[in-house]
């Protein structure tokens, strides 16, 4: 079931919250119990026959997480160490099986020349953020941060349907302490004004912005496969098109997933802050996807030694810890690429930060110019980056990167010249060409791409806007937003409509990008 | 204002707006399906001749067979094709010629080529003359692949059955049912008597009949563009009276934009670099052919194209020499096969005005007029008399 689906917003949203805040009054056990089958429910919606790997893999890591617990508690911490490799190592088998079985087969044969194959394996939705929450909390629970072993909690804590298909990545320490919470079995109209707005926020930037740009994508990326050499102009609307296309469904659903949440009176960590107002490439990762960012950093980058074994360590860590987040995304070499090429602009950018302060400079206070270049040149390295992530092979990404650069030359649309009178005769005096540009059939990708830069750059974001609400966990502190909401009648008229203009256009529904990964 | 009423508020907006929306939407939606208005359009046509057509106009295949296989009696020539081939009028044909207009919306030449062997084989003998316009810029001429047999029996043509109300609810609430609600509503408003007007927009197939500009009568079995003589003739025809035309004024932005290199006729020129697909041209040939032998001509044209465009993108770098390559193979084509062929893509040569047009490949049946005129003149059909 999508979000951004009828089905979902007209009747399983109303009836689950219902339902809940009904049994709530009874008993907070039962509430608990029904949010957790109707998000197995939400879950089955799409594929039924999953709901039953999704339950073994609740029940395999509960009894592994409390097993552990069970003998760090008692002393026995050769066991709980053990008993964690084992359930570590049986949680990324049934991850590789469903998500890499494929990809390693087809390289095995390319490699080999061997002919060796499996029946095709359908990826079960949400699987790499359900295995990475479950992994978490056997971690926490091996380091004793995992309190509380209710298996109605635990079971509500893996599927809760906000984050159950595409996140945020939960820590167990912050979510099983908000369930046990009694307010929350109860309406809070504070927390569901909140999110009421927020979902409808998300949604716009789903329905509105993210499908709305989504149509000049494809023909960019498919151009190259098609034959079409791509030229400067062409390469930048496409790839520019895809990083709002994929930041406004991602965050999107990232808002979407915390405003539900706060229906239900819980907390979900933030996961996006305007993550393309970074001025650099590490702070870049501290605000996209943060909840994967964290989950890579203490899981991964800090158990590899992170910055406590000299700076040689720290860059390899870096770019393994980079290379299987890029991994996690997908079994394909693009997504590696893209992990590698992100590890070596972090290596870069830790090493220009440890020069700089050799040199004595002071890089907390930036100049305007110096911020405004060093954005600039975080998001240029940024949408090269989504050009090797949404390309189907590395070949096409060379192809529009290269482009990118220039190397095709730059060709405006023709169209534009008929249109442009004098300034297109100006600009053809002074050297531009005006031509095809099959990559891009329809040209008013133009005026999304200088709309949603002003937005990314300038605007605030969710989670600023609704700041004093507190919808999310883990925000970074930031001044206050001129937009701040409040709940009064001019931003119940505003999201209203807002709520009416998504609701009109939901008929054209589309799957968030993030669900396949 | 408290959390809880601003909850209660923007849930209850939310509500309150689209309830109406919804039910309204379900009700028209609900009167498309429950009358068979494609039946119901082509028997008031049948008996009065006068304008009409069956929701939504751009499905129109199910109206024009039921008429085709009403007019069959009556006729002796067809025009298949899409919309480009949807203005040619009867009165454009010479006399002894009795036409039926069977294009329909974004109907390929693969489809066109199922449709002719299927009235071939029906109507053996009763038949003179079938119009088959081999349109390059809708990208027809370059389809690979076999035809589909078509069944075009009066009986073969389905009541349309209702969606699932999952499906009707989501189609309820989108933008574009929306919008036309919008404009039943206006309708409604500006009728004289609007609770009639409701009646009919809900509860009854079609609106009242009423008289268009040149006399004849029309009748509306959609709720959009009622009054507006909307819909086919009686020859098959469309009126295109919800289109707007070609001014003088907009015409030189409009060539301007149509032979670019980026125009979507460019776009299906670079596509299909290889010329026509030999397929398809294959399959032509064996329907001339089959023709031939029931005694029935068969005229492929190239469909008039907004005065200029051709001889634009004749000379431009871009497309200039893949036109040229189709021309070329289409005129190989039927010199090889002793087929009938013109090309009307210039339009200005047979006299046609920019004002004959709705946009750069959508003539208007004045032009039509003109190119049918010109080339019957040049190449009469043989027997000049009718079967």
């Amino acid at each position: 079931m999508l979000f951004n689906s009828h089905i979902f917003i007209f009747l399983f949203l109303p009836l689950t919250l219902l339902v809940f805040f009904v049994l709530g009054r009874v008993s907070h056990k039962l509430a608990a119990a029904w949010l957790a089958a109707a998000s197995l429910f939400f879950y089955g919606w799409w594929n039924p026959a999953y709901v039953a790997l999704l339950l073994v893999s609740i029940l395999f890591n509960f009894t592994s997480g409390t097993a552990i617990a069970r003998a760090q508690a008692g002393g026995e911490t050769v066991a709980g160490r053990r008993l964690l490799i084992f359930a570590i190592t049986a949680n990324l088998c049934l991850l590789a099986y469903y998500k890499y079985a494929n990809f390693f087969i087809t390289n095995f044969n390319a490699a080999t020349g061997s002919g060796l194959s499996i029946e095709e394996i359908i990826l079960p939705l949400g699987i790499s953020f359900f295995t990475f929450t479950q992994i978490a909390f056997l971690v926490d629970a091996h380091q004793g941060k995992a309190r509380e072993y209710n298996l109605v909690h635990y079971s509500l804590f893996v599927t809760y349907f906000p984050h159950l298909i595409a996140g945020p990545i939960l820590h167990h320490g912050e979510m099983m302490p908000q369930f046990a919470r009694s307010e929350i079995y109860r309406p809070q109209y504070d927390m569901i004004a909140a999110g009421l707005t927020l979902f409808v926020i998300g949604l716009a930037k789903k329905v509105l912005i993210a499908d709305g740009v989504a149509p000049y994508v494809a023909p960019v990326f498919d151009a190259p496969g098609a034959g079409i050499t791509l030229t400067m102009f062409e390469a930048w609307c496409g790839a520019l098109a895809y990083t709002f296309q994929l930041y406004f469904d991602f965050s999107g659903y990232s808002d979407m997933a915390i405003g539900l949440s706060l229906l239900f009176g819980v907390r979900l960590p933030v996961n996006f802050h305007s993550p393309y107002k970074a001025a650099s490439i590490v702070e870049f990762w501290r605000r996209w996807h943060m909840t994967l960012s964290r989950f890579l950093r203490d899981y991964l980058y800090v158990p590899l030694g992170g910055n406590r074994k000299g700076a040689r360590r720290r860059y390899f860590s870096l770019l393994l810890t980079m290379l299987l987040g890029g991994l996690w995304h997908g079994a394909g070499w693009t997504f590696v690429l893209w992990g590698a090429l992100h590890g070596v602009y972090l290596v870069i950018n830790h090493a220009w930060r440890a020069l700089r302060r050799r040199l004595g400079h002071d890089r907390r206070h930036p100049t305007r110019a110096g911020h405004a270049a060093a954005c600039l040149l975080t998001f240029a390295a940024v949408v090269a980056g989504w050009v090797v992530f949404r390309a189907p092979d590395i070949g096409t990404a060379g192809a529009i990167l290269k482009a990118m650069a220039g190397f095709n030359g730059l060709v405006l649309p023709d169209a534009w010249l008929a249109r442009s009178g004098g300034l297109g005769e100006l600009l053809i005096a002074v050297g531009v060409e005006f031509g095809a540009t099959p990559g891009l059939p329809r040209t008013g990708v133009i005026h999304w791409i200088w709309l949603l830069l002003l937005v990314v750059w300038f605007a605030p974001n969710s989670q600023q806007i609704m700041a004093a609400a507190k919808p999310a966990l883990g925000v970074p502190p930031e001044p206050g937003s001129r937009l701040e909401w409040r709940a009064g009648p001019a931003s119940a008229v505003l999201t209203l409509g807002l709520a009416l203009a998504v609701i009109v256009n939901l008929s054209r529904h589309s799957e968030f990008l993030y669900f396949q990964f | 204002m408290t959390p809880r009423a601003y909850s209660a508020w923007v849930v209850g907006g939310v509500i309150a707006a689209l309830t109406p929306v919804l039910v309204l939407n379900l009700l028209l939606i609900g009167n498309d399906y429950h009358f068979d208005k494609n039946r119901l359009a082509s028997a008031w046509q049948q008996e009065t001749r006068g304008i009409t057509y069956a929701p939504p106009i751009s499905r129109n295949r199910a109206f024009k067979t039921l008429r085709l296989n009403d007019r069959i009696s009556e006729i002796n020539t067809i025009v298949f094709g899409s919309s480009t081939a949807m203005s040619l009028t009867a009165d454009a044909m010479p006399a002894g010629l009795r036409t039926y207009n069977f294009a329909q919306s974004g109907n390929s030449l693969l489809s066109v080529i199922g449709e002719a062997h299927y009235v071939l084989d029906q109507w053996n003998g009763r038949l003179r003359l079938l119009v088959i316009p081999l349109d390059w810029s809708l990208g027809f001429v370059y389809q690979p692949g076999r035809a589909p047999a078509a069944d075009l029996s009066a009986g073969g043509v389905a009541t349309a059955a209702a969606p699932p109300l999952g499906a009707q609810i989501r189609d309820a609430m989108s933008w574009p049912r929306i919008r036309d609600l919008a404009l039943v509503l206006r309708d409604i408003a500006r009728s004289p008597s609007p609770v009639v007007a409701v009646r009919r927009f809900f509860s009854e197939p079609a609106g009242a009949p009423y008289r268009c500009a040149d006399g004849l009568l029309a009748r509306d079995f959609d709720t959009l563009f009622r009054g507006q003589c909307v819909g086919f003739r009686d020859d098959g025809s469309a009126t295109f009276a919800d289109q707007k035309r070609v001014t003088a004024g907009t015409a030189a932005a409009l060539l301007a934009q149509s032979s670019s290199a980026s125009s979507q006729y460019a776009a299906v020129l670079a596509v299909a670099d290889n010329g026509p697909a030999p397929e398809i041209l294959l399959q032509l040939a064996e329907l001339a052919a089959k023709a031939r032998a029931h005694k029935t001509e068969v005229l492929f044209y190239m469909p008039p194209l907004l005065p200029g465009l051709d001889v634009r993108l004749a000379a431009s770098g871009h497309s200039g020499e893949r036109l040229q390559k189709t021309k070329s193979a289409l005129e190989a084509w039927a010199r090889q096969h002793r087929i009938r062929l013109v090309d009307a893509g210039s339009s200005e040569r047979f006299g046609c005005t920019v004002t004959e047009f709705i946009d750069a490949h959508h003539a208007l049946p004045g032009c039509y007029r003109k190119v049918m005129t010109r080339i019957f003149a040049d190449d009469p059909l043989p027997n000049g008399s009718g079967k």
